[in-house]
């Protein structure tokens, strides 16, 4: 295990990002625990987040592209499921029907991110 | 030559590219402060409006993300970076927590200013459109931090009854 010094200017970074892995000593220096020895901070902080993105068990984030295509498809599925076009439950979900629908604000996103809407 | 490196720099600085980086950074934020749980598919698309590589949407499917109390934040964005300037073209914002208790940030168009302002806010019913400030994610999130989930909030826990309509 290797301590990494950070200069004292990048302390208002460094908490955002390094979480429970920061400590600040009495010298008011960063020192960061790295085991492939000596990284730059940029490094440092995407070390973090492929850790968060990766091996944390209660939170974890998947980045996406997706096209409209399947926007389309996943609004398709909704529909079959509940036999209701996506324009009539957005016009009734928007008026504060179908709170009851599981779905309801996850189809409801979909609809605003779909160029049907336009 | 410096002039255009410096420019490409400014440029990303404040590019799409740039803000879909930030809201990564601001969502592991969030999740390793304890705030958000579970699994988090943020997806983003291209907007027909907005030509290629100058913008898009960001969402997250599904319910959105879920809280430490299970609280949700469902949202959708579509910006467009406009001379190094982010131009949120629509958004929407919607908090609810598991009693029912909701809340709704959106922008939309409208012919009717008064009773539908373009940035508008629900609280618990879809009318009215309360008229609002210009929102984004990070102001969201950390709206939700203060009134929720802050040692002195004084929302958290109260009834409020609400009169049928």
């Amino acid at each position: 295990m290797v301590t990494v010094k950070i200069s004292k200017e990048k302390e208002i970074v460094l908490p955002q990002y390094l979480g429970a892995q920061l400590h600040l000593t009495d010298n008011e220096q960063v020192h960061v625990f790295i085991q492939d020895g000596i990284l730059t901070l940029k490094k440092a902080i995407m070390e973090q987040k492929k850790d968060a993105a990766s091996t944390d068990e209660h939170f974890e984030i998947i980045e996406k592209e997706t096209t409209h295509e399947e926007i389309e498809r996943e609004l398709k599925e909704l529909e079959q499921k509940y036999h209701l076009s996506s324009e009539e439950f957005y016009r009734l979900w928007k008026e504060g029907e179908l709170n009851h629908i599981s779905d309801a604000v996850g189809w409801a996103i979909l609809c605003k991110v779909s160029e049907r809407f336009e | 030559m410096f002039l255009l490196i410096k420019l490409f720099f400014l440029k990303e600085k404040f590019g799409w590219q740039a803000y879909k980086s930030h809201v990564l950074g601001l969502l592991v934020q969030y999740g390793r402060r304890g705030f958000l749980q579970g699994k988090i598919e943020l997806k983003f698309t291209t907007a027909s409006e907005i030509p290629k590589g100058q913008g898009g949407t960001i969402y997250v499917p599904g319910s959105g993300l879920t809280f430490r109390d299970k609280a949700i934040l469902s949202f959708s964005e579509t910006i467009q970076s406009i001379n190094n300037e982010l131009i949120w073209k629509t958004y929407r914002y919607h908090y609810q927590r598991t009693s029912g208790y909701y809340f709704t940030y959106e922008k939309e168009s409208t012919t009717d200013v008064i009773r539908k302002p373009e940035h508008h806010l629900h609280v618990l019913l879809p009318f009215p459109h309360f008229n609002s400030a210009s929102m984004n994610l990070e102001n969201v999130l950390k709206l939700i931090e203060v009134n929720f989930y802050s040692n002195n909030t004084k929302l958290v826990g109260r009834s409020i009854y609400i009169e049928s309509l």
